[in-house]
């Protein structure tokens, strides 16, 4: 009894160890790693898909893009499949590239839906193409030998812990009825001729495109998302905001001086949202900033620790109207891309507040601007 | 059969070991689905329902060892036994290997249809049904510390995977939490007995009891094994709240799952996959466990060999899932055998402890009646 045990589980561990439920053999497999979706004029999708062609002959092996037109999103697969030699593999999509015009055409949905194949992976991160999608993805580029990965890493480090907030498939996912939730803010990003650029991000309301941020303006907003940031400023000093601050007694090597320009690194920040309020919506937007100092036009006494203080003042002052500007930026396109909404909901016991009633809500609202500023250092001299 | 039945010392294992079988009978493919069925009873305090549920839990297994105290080494099915007598007994154990028959054949649909789903879209469910009964049977012919000793796997796959699950508080929104507030007492209410559905197994203590060496620690390592697990539920829940959306919770079938789509390292990412397919020991210790009890069931009742009762177990499991094609159709398994769990692990051992209480209370009075005219009688 025991020998036959031990044959039948030696049989059975043996068939089971050499076979194989499916063959994969990853040279026969094309892997798609960028898509593209634009919008024709009759509604329909022209996708676009850019992958890394298999390598059954190592010489012919190279990127290459394919467009279709479709009804549908997931109808593409299947055109795709007629258009290749090879069995496409869609688990490593790295980048969905947008038109802005399936946003106007209120096509977005579809993107929504390819969530539901579960090769779809959730951190598939998402970008509007300015011109289109089909125009980044089909130009052979000179100096760019894959298309996909260059994107992919573009984003990721102009996301990972910088300005632009993070879209991914799990986020575009998120807000897909009447449910409460922050706006969708999206990178976009344009082909200069050879050259591909993150120009700033786009506002959402509704899944419709109602505005535009720049990439400062896109850092406040990243910042306030609870997303880490870092941004490399520039700020402008006149006369008059250097008199106000008292940082004109700190310029030991020129009394008459006139502008300055500031050059610094946001190192770390924090946004916190407060409800200040509740009855009259107002709110509270305060960003913790840590600044690293890199440059100043005139030499200043940073020696001094009411140099500092001074200069401490007038940061903070510029960088308080920088980010109300922005605030008043969203407010007035109406796009609550920050999470006002879900911060109010949160403090009201028994609330029914939905999308459209904040909608309405949300432009009379008050929002103010705090920044807090921590100087850090001042690189390697004082 | 016997009341008590003191299993020989080769097959007795250390109380510790409790805290490997009640987990692993606890947790298996429903943690892959329980938040969203509770979320969509009881919305964002759902958090709130899965800790009344493992409060309650614990007070129903305090029950169960109390009752099981009242023996020197007994099992359910001996309780019945001893409490309804012969006939009554045979039917209400059998009722109870009906029910670990249902649940074995809901956990090799589920799994099935996640591998379905998730790797192999094309594979024919006979062919992962014949698989896992292999494994099962091969375990579960092993005897208790064979499969006590999978469990112990289990657990660590258990624990591995729920440290994946931190990844996506990166993204966690946590005012999805608040308000606390309880809109509706009724829907908290079915969301702790959905809870219940996903908490069940911890009664496998009936049926283990016996077979613990030192008894007395019986208590202590059911309740850690109990408090794991909902630390685990808690936990997932928690993250589930704060990562998705009310739309995508009440959207996914598998938010576990969804979970660890996002876990990605260099040289490694889709772990989901991984860990779908290493799930299937997940899932062959608990049914190994369950097949194991139906053996037990069997061999203590009209002394059937339990290697036979598994391969006939096994083979209805066969037949019943192979006619369970749809969706639909497993969502309505599903949904059976979550009232007949809840009834079974929740409601009959509150019952059965007043009638253990009141059985045992008369016949010690009536014990006590018989020594005093015992005496009385002495003295004329």
């Amino acid at each position: 009894m025991k020998a036959w045990r031990t044959f039948s589980v030696a049989l059975i561990a043996i068939s089971m160890l050499t076979a194989c439920m499916k063959t994969n053999i990853i040279e026969e497999i094309s892997i798609v790693v960028a898509l593209g979706f634009d919008v024709n004029k009759d509604q329909t999708f022209r996708v676009t898909s850019s992958f890394l062609e298999s390598q059954t002959e190592p010489k012919l092996n190279k990127e290459r893009s394919v467009s279709v037109h479709t009804k549908t999103s997931q109808g593409a697969q299947q055109l795709f499949t007629q258009r290749v030699g090879y069995e496409l593999a869609y688990g490593q999509i790295r980048v969905l590239l947008l038109d802005p015009k399936l946003f106007e055409a209120q096509k977005a949905n579809e993107i929504q839906l390819l969530s539901r194949d579960p090769l779809y992976g959730d951190m598939i991160k998402i970008v509007i193409a300015d011109q289109g999608a089909a125009d980044i993805l089909e130009h052979r580029y000179n100096s760019i030998p894959n298309i996909g990965t260059y994107l992919n890493n573009m984003l990721d480090h102009n996301t990972n812990k910088s300005w632009s907030p993070v879209m991914t498939m799990h986020e575009f996912s998120k807000d897909k009825s009447e449910d409460l939730y922050r706006e969708k803010v999206i990178p976009i990003m344009e082909r200069q001729g050879e050259e591909i650029e993150i120009t700033g991000s786009a506002l959402l309301q509704n899944s419709q495109i109602v505005g535009r941020a720049s990439a400062q303006e896109s850092f406040y907003i990243k910042s306030l998302r609870g997303e880490d940031a870092e941004f490399p400023y520039e700020v402008f000093f006149t006369k008059q905001q250097l008199i106000e601050s008292g940082m004109i007694h700190h310029f030991p090597r020129n009394e008459n001086v006139q502008d300055v320009s500031l050059a610094f690194k946001i190192i770390n920040s924090k946004g916190h949202i407060h409800v200040t309020d509740l009855d009259k919506l107002e709110f509270k937007a305060t960003v913790n900033v840590e600044i690293d100092i890199q440059g100043i036009s005139e030499y200043y006494n940073f020696q001094d620790s009411r140099a500092i203080a001074a200069l401490k003042k007038q940061l903070r002052s510029t960088l308080t109207t920088h980010l109300q500007q922005v605030l008043d930026k969203i407010k007035q396109v109406n796009s609550d891309c920050v999470g006002f909404s879900e911060r109010y909901r949160s403090m009201i016991p028994h609330s029914k507040l939905q999308q459209t009633n904040w909608i309405e809500l949300f432009p009379t609202s008050t929002l103010q601007g705090d920044v807090n500023i921590k100087l850090i250092r001042t690189g390697t001299k004082e | 059969m016997k009341i008590n039945d003191v299993p020989r010392k080769n097959l007795q294992f250390h109380a510790f070991l409790l805290f490997f079988a009640i987990s692993s009978a606890q947790i298996g493919v429903g943690i892959f689905s329980f938040q969203r069925s509770i979320f969509q009873a009881c919305g964002h305090i759902a958090w709130i329902a899965v800790i009344i549920a493992g409060l309650i839990a614990h007070l129903i297994l305090w029950s169960i060892i109390k009752i099981l105290q009242k023996y020197e080494s007994a099992d359910l099915f001996g309780i019945h036994y001893d409490i309804f007598g012969k006939y009554a007994g045979v039917v209400l154990n059998i009722l109870f290997l009906f029910q670990y028959i249902c649940t074995i054949v809901a956990i090799m649909r589920n799994y099935i249809e996640i591998i379905q789903v998730w790797i192999f879209p094309d594979i024919p469910s006979w062919v992962v049904i014949i698989l896992l009964s292999i494994l099962t049977f091969y375990t579960s012919s092993g005897g208790i510390r064979v499969i006590l000793g999978v469990c112990v796997i289990q657990f660590t796959i258990i624990l591995m995977t729920v440290l994946l699950s931190f990844s996506p508080l990166e993204y966690a929104v946590w005012n999805q939490l608040l308000p606390i507030e309880v809109d509706n007492i009724k829907e908290l209410i079915n969301g702790v007995m959905r809870m219940g559905f996903s908490l069940a197994g911890f009664e496998v203590v009936w049926f283990l009891y016996p077979f613990v060496r030192n008894k007395q620690k019986a208590m202590l390592h059911a309740h850690h094994s109990l408090g794991f697990t909902n630390i685990v539920y808690l936990f997932l829940t928690i993250v589930s709240l704060v990562y998705f959306s009310a739309d995508q919770l009440q959207e996914g079938l598998w938010p576990s799952i969804d979970i660890l789509k996002i876990v990605k390292y260099t040289y490694l990412e889709r772990i989901e996959f991984i860990v779908i397919s290493i799930w299937m020991v997940v899932t062959m210790s608990g049914l190994a466990l369950f097949i194991w009890i139906i053996g037990r069931g069997c061999k203590r009742m009209w002394n059937l060999k339990p290697n036979m009762i598994a391969i006939i177990t096994l083979m209805l499991a066969f037949v019943a899932n192979i006619n369970i094609d749809e969706h639909v159709e497993i969502k309505q398994l599903n949904a059976f055998i979550g009232m007949q769990v809840i009834a079974s692990t929740f409601i009959y051992p509150v019952l059965l402890s007043f009638i253990v209480m009141i059985v045992h209370s008369y016949r010690q009075r009536k014990n006590n009646e018989g020594g005093q005219q015992h005496e009385s009688m002495e003295d004329i």
